[in-house]
């Protein structure tokens, strides 16, 4: 081993076994062997390879002379001559071959230290690009995650809203309809002389405070669909198959009291059998009755007509009445909530909100349809049209 | 003499209690119980289960009781036995079509909100249910 390493470091980086080497394949040796006689790779055995037969050839030469000392011969000087310049000739080879190997071997050297370099070079760019790659990635799943971040802020917030939304529409709906809901029981069972039996005078008065109590539910009722309306909650859940009919035969059952007492007449108008609708039945009937309500209230001479039209794919509630009609600046106004009662309206009843048609033009929204309303002038009556999709 | 059928008033508010269960009696001619709290609801349900309570002939359950959802309740009794099938009318100031479907969902017959029907009216629907 030591042996080895002094070669190695006076003749440089060792090759690689040659395979073809006469004294390897004598030897019988491995391709990644090293000699077993001298240790030495490739150029080394084969520095060796001619080594040894310079030895043995300086052996012969030396035998030779001493025989030639001895004998006195001719023959023997050319023959010592000869194995001199054959040795040379072999030295030499084995001198010229070491310095082959060891300049491929520098050049291979120098190549390799060249490759390496390159490579390195280029690994080390790689390494730099990846790094930067890394970088921008490593930033912009930290923008993402930032990202998702405000994201999921903004869903919680939006679900507190939404709690929020509805608990403030729970507290609101409970606190305004509880002390309403005893009002109207405790009417209620009066007027039917569950407590006992009361004069008529009192039935009386009862009567005007039971109307006043059906009337404040009826404002706190389109108070609370406002709210449901402005804190975007559905307004309407369709169903399918429902019958109009139905629904304006309600309207005009209850109705018809306010209308007999009026003078006026209510009736309705159709076309034979009518095609069933998608509806939310009573919010249907909600926004229906404000309309036909309305064309009531403001009526005094002549009376309501309630007409239904079908065409293939629309059917419509048009509500004539020959009240006080509207101006046709205020007709374009009258579903929307800034609508405010003519002056004539407003002499009619000194109360009313103006809201109740906004909620009905809200949910007929709901149900995909359209509402609106035309007017001769005042003085003229009024003709409501709502229309909605069949099927 | 024939006994009263009874009706369970699941109600916080006491003058929503006093009408509805003065309406049942005199206008119906039911018996009529009211228990305000949810822990009491459960505590009833115990009782009934061991035959110690009368089971009712319809259940009006609110919705909005101050320890306990009453949907949470209906959820209850209907793990039981004894009131998987008994008529629930579900009387509440809290309109939503999501909670009426929980509702119907839970197998109660109707959704009425307080506002919108006397009292009259109400002994009436339930008199128009228990008919024999």
């Amino acid at each position: 081993m030591e042996k080895s390493e002094k070669f190695q470091k006076k003749l440089g980086e060792p090759g690689y076994l040659n395979k073809n080497c006469w004294l390897i394949r004598s030897l019988n040796y491995a391709p990644y062997r090293r000699c077993q006689y001298c240790e030495l790779k490739f150029r080394n055995c084969l520095f060796l390879h001619y080594q040894v037969v310079s030895a043995v050839l300086l052996i012969l030469i030396l035998v030779s002379s001493f025989l030639i000392e001895r004998k006195n011969s001719e023959f023997l000087i050319i023959v010592v001559f000869t194995l001199v310049i054959v040795y040379g000739y072999f030295f030499n080879k084995s001198t010229d071959k070491l310095i082959q190997a060891n300049f491929n071997e520098r050049e291979a050297k120098e190549l390799l230290e060249d490759f390496n370099k390159t490579l390195q070079q280029k690994v080390d760019e790689q390494t730099k690009e990846i790094r930067q790659q890394k970088e921008e990635v490593e930033k912009a799943y930290e923008v993402e995650k930032k990202g998702r971040r405000l994201e999921e802020k903004a869903r919680k917030d939006l679900q507190r809203l939404d709690e929020a939304k509805s608990q403030f529409m729970l507290a609101t709906q409970h606190h305004l309809r509880t002390p309403l809901t005893s009002m109207y029981g405790y009417l209620d069972l009066l007027l039917t002389g569950s407590y006992g039996k009361i004069s008529q005078k009192v039935k009386e008065i009862l009567g005007k405070f039971q109307k006043s109590t059906k009337n404040e539910i009826k404002i706190v009722e389109e108070l609370l669909n406002i709210s449901k309306i402005q804190l975007g909650e559905d307004v309407v859940f369709l169903q399918p198959d429902v019958d109009i009919e139905s629904i304006l035969n309600e309207i005009i059952e209850d109705l018809k009291p306010e209308a007999e007492q009026k003078g006026i007449y209510l009736k309705m108008e159709k076309p034979g059998k009518l095609p069933k609708i998608k509806a939310d039945q009573s919010k249907l009937k909600m926004a229906l009755s404000n309309i036909i309500d309305n064309a009531v209230k403001y009526t005094e001479k002549g009376g309501v007509l309630i007409k239904l039209e079908t065409t293939d794919s629309q059917l419509r509630v048009i509500t004539k009445d020959t009240g006080i009609g509207i101006d046709k600046e205020e007709a374009e106004n009258l579903f929307t909530r800034i609508f405010e009662r003519s002056k004539t309206a407003q002499k009619m009843f000194t109360t009313g909100r103006g809201i109740g048609l906004f909620i009905s033009a809200k949910i007929i929204e709901g149900h995909k349809g359209k509402a609106w309303a035309e007017s001769e002038g005042l003085g003229k009556g009024s003709t409501f049209f709502v229309e909605l999709p069949i099927g | 003499m024939k006994k009263k059928k009874l009706i369970l008033l699941i109600e916080d508010d006491d003058q929503i209690i006093d009408v509805y269960t003065f309406a049942l009696k005199k206008l119906g001619h039911f018996d009529a119980e009211a228990i305000t709290l949810g822990q009491y609801v459960l505590k009833w349900m115990e009782e009934v289960k061991q035959g110690k309570a009368r089971k009712p002939d319809l259940i009006l359950l609110d919705l909005i009781l101050p320890d306990y959802n009453g949907l949470d309740l209906l959820k209850e009794m209907r793990k039981e036995e004894e009131l998987k099938d008994t008529p629930v009318f579900i009387i509440t100031n809290y309109t939503s079509k999501e909670l009426e479907q929980i509702g119907i969902d839970l197998k109660s017959e109707k959704y009425l909100t307080k506002t919108k029907f006397t009292p009259t009216e109400l002994v009436q629907m339930v008199k128009e249910r228990l008919k024999e």
